[in-house]
């Protein structure tokens, strides 16, 4: 009985911004464009090639680099040292994330040397990065980054783990765990294509009691404001052309899942004849990246669509209905799969209903070889729907970047 | 439970005072006076409420996340919430029970954006968001105050 109470007071900061009431939804149509990409499951494999251009990079979806992964989102990336078009170097395996703005790559899959970023007193600058399951802690170096046809000169990414930055603040470790090697982290990278240009924006030019930037004087970090220009980037926005945002394209798959899925991250929104709009639904977000999802009466302000959340988390048992598994308590279990309507909607009034399925966790893992699922689905508890990487499945998802003129009008907004 | 939230809201109805500067951030399982230190560097501001059975003191930080803390009538923090662009100081407001929390985040997966949450008999903890706006929990079940009941709320 107490527990429920306490969730009673959790709920409240997200009433701050308003609880809405979940009636006066009209019904949205789904929007189903064709989609060209590789199915792979354990009985069928259904190829078709991804339309070709030079804004179109390959994505993929299974175990990752260290085969532990479900539902990752990986592509390669290429860095070069500023300028250069030799002193280049390709990262596979990068982790493909709505949810942030930046590139981050291991030092350790990083043999190439890149100019370091300074801070306003001249010295290094290095980033303590907050992902909600991990931070990140590296210097802030420049490189060109070429991904597809594109390229973006000169810009500050985080080199994670390296090994002249080995002492790390401790207020960086006092958010959770440091997540520096390929151990932890999964992947040899993190490209950051989301709706923001830079990964923290007018935030780091204040003081704050929970830092990401910091001067390095020898080894020792202080933290620091930091202009937006010396900020970690999405390079999507610095690419000359095809600037906007980005599309990421990835078929359906089966209720079992499948071993691995292949798609594609096609760059810019309505640029060129392959990332038009359609019919799409333009859902547009507050600053924070949000929007509403409207689901069994109630609205769940704070909700948001990301690549790098690699499951839906919506609500807890208590709220769902849905049970928890036994032996993975982070996921639901239902006896038999549900399918499920949401509306999300946007900042702008415009709404879409969605289909989706909870199929039982357990036994979706209980097929070793399938790292790809679209109804893999789990409890969190508080106010907000995490649309994670099983509702890309069958979808193209645009994610519009702040202020980004597009023909929709300019971002932050998702379409799909 | 259609009028939960508004039953809870009837509770917090109460005094509401804004603190001078040196009002305090506490922390989980602390009690209220315990991080006088921490007014400095998060220049927030406080506000305290006062309800039935419990205290919540509302901390606005300069980034504009706010973290309220829930005391029992004894002082002692038994619940605390996040909401805000930034991710807290986690160990500033878990206090003792920061370790156990990274701890128990280190031993799953990274999982990059996707939420954590550390169930124990003592201590329940979610996280969730990602920068610009982070949404988070954490709570000691068997310091809930029993005054608290969920028959009234029910």
């Amino acid at each position: 009985m107490r527990m429920t109470v306490v969730r009673a007071l959790l709920w409240l900061p997200l009433c701050l911004y308003g609880c809405g009431g979940g009636d006066g939804e009209g019904p949205a149509t789904p929007t189903t464009l064709p989609h060209a990409t590789t199915t792979t499951t354990a009985s069928t494999t259904t190829t078709t090639l991804p339309p070709a251009g030079a804004n179109v990079e390959r994505v993929y979806v299974d175990s990752g680099p260290t085969s532990q992964y479900v539902n990752g989102i990986f592509t390669s990336v290429t860095v070069c040292v500023p300028g250069s078009d030799s002193a280049c170097q390709r990262v596979d395996d990068v982790l493909v994330d709505t949810g942030s703005s930046g590139l981050r790559i291991l030092s350790s899959a990083l043999s190439l040397q890149l100019p370091q970023e300074t801070g306003p007193q001249g010295n290094a600058l290095a980033e303590c990065f907050p992902f909600v399951s991990g931070t990140t802690w590296g210097p802030v170096q420049l490189a060109d980054i070429k991904i597809a046809g594109e390229r973006a000169s000169s810009v500050p990414i985080q080199v994670i783990g390296h090994p002249d930055f080995s002492r790390i603040p401790e207020e960086c470790g006092d958010r959770g765990p440091v997540r520096n090697t390929l151990d932890d982290l999964m992947a040899n990278g993190i490209l950051g294509v989301g709706l923001f240009r830079q990964d923290c924006g007018g935030l780091c030019r204040i003081r704050q009691d929970s830092p990401m930037y910091y001067e390095c004087a020898s080894s020792t970090c202080t933290q620091t404001t930091l202009e937006i220009s010396r900020q970690v980037q999405n390079p999507v926005w610095l690419f000359p052309g095809d600037n906007n945002g980005v599309l990421i394209d990835l078929p359906s798959v089966g209720p079992s899942g499948a071993a691995s899925v292949q798609g594609s991250l096609i760059f810019g929104i309505g640029t060129r004849s392959n990332n038009g709009l359609g019919s799409a639904r333009v859902l547009a977000t507050d600053q924070f990246g949000t929007f509403t999802t409207f689901f069994d009466g109630r609205g769940y302000s704070g909700s948001f669509i990301d690549s790098g959340s690699n499951g839906l988390f919506f609500l807890d048992t208590a709220l769902s209905g849905i049970p928890t598994c036994r032996t993975y308590s982070d996921w639901y279990c239902p006896s038999a799969t549900l399918t499920l309507s949401a509306t999300n909607k946007g900042t702008n009034g415009a709404s879409s209903t969605v289909q989706f399925s909870v199929a039982n966790a357990e036994s979706l893992f209980s097929q070793d070889a399938s790292s790809a699922f679209s109804n893999l689905a789990g409890p969190f508890g508080l106010r907000l729907f995490d649309w994670g990487l099983p509702f890309f499945f069958g979808r193209r998802i645009y994610t519009a970047i702040e202020s980004q003129n597009t023909p929709a009008g300019p971002g932050p907004y998702w379409a799909y | 439970m259609p009028s939960l939230r508004s039953l809870l809201g009837s509770f917090l109805i109460g005094i509401a005072v804004v603190l001078s500067p040196s009002a305090v951030l506490a922390e989980l399982g602390g009690d209220e006076a315990s991080v006088h230190a921490d007014r400095v560097s998060l220049q927030a501001t406080v506000t305290t409420r006062a309800a039935r059975g419990f205290k919540v003191y509302e901390i606005e930080t300069p980034s504009g996340t706010l973290i309220k803390e829930y005391t029992t009538q004894e002082g002692k923090v038994f619940a605390v919430t996040w909401q805000g662009p930034v991710l807290p100081n986690m160990r500033r407001i878990l206090g003792n029970y920061f370790d156990r929390y990274r701890d128990a985040v280190a031993q799953r997966p990274f999982r990059a954006n996707s939420p954590v949450s550390v169930r124990q008999d003592d201590l329940v903890i979610q996280s969730a968001g990602r920068m610009r706006s982070f949404v988070g929990s954490a709570y000691l079940p068997r310091m809930v105050p029993p005054e608290i009941s969920i028959d009234a709320l029910e």
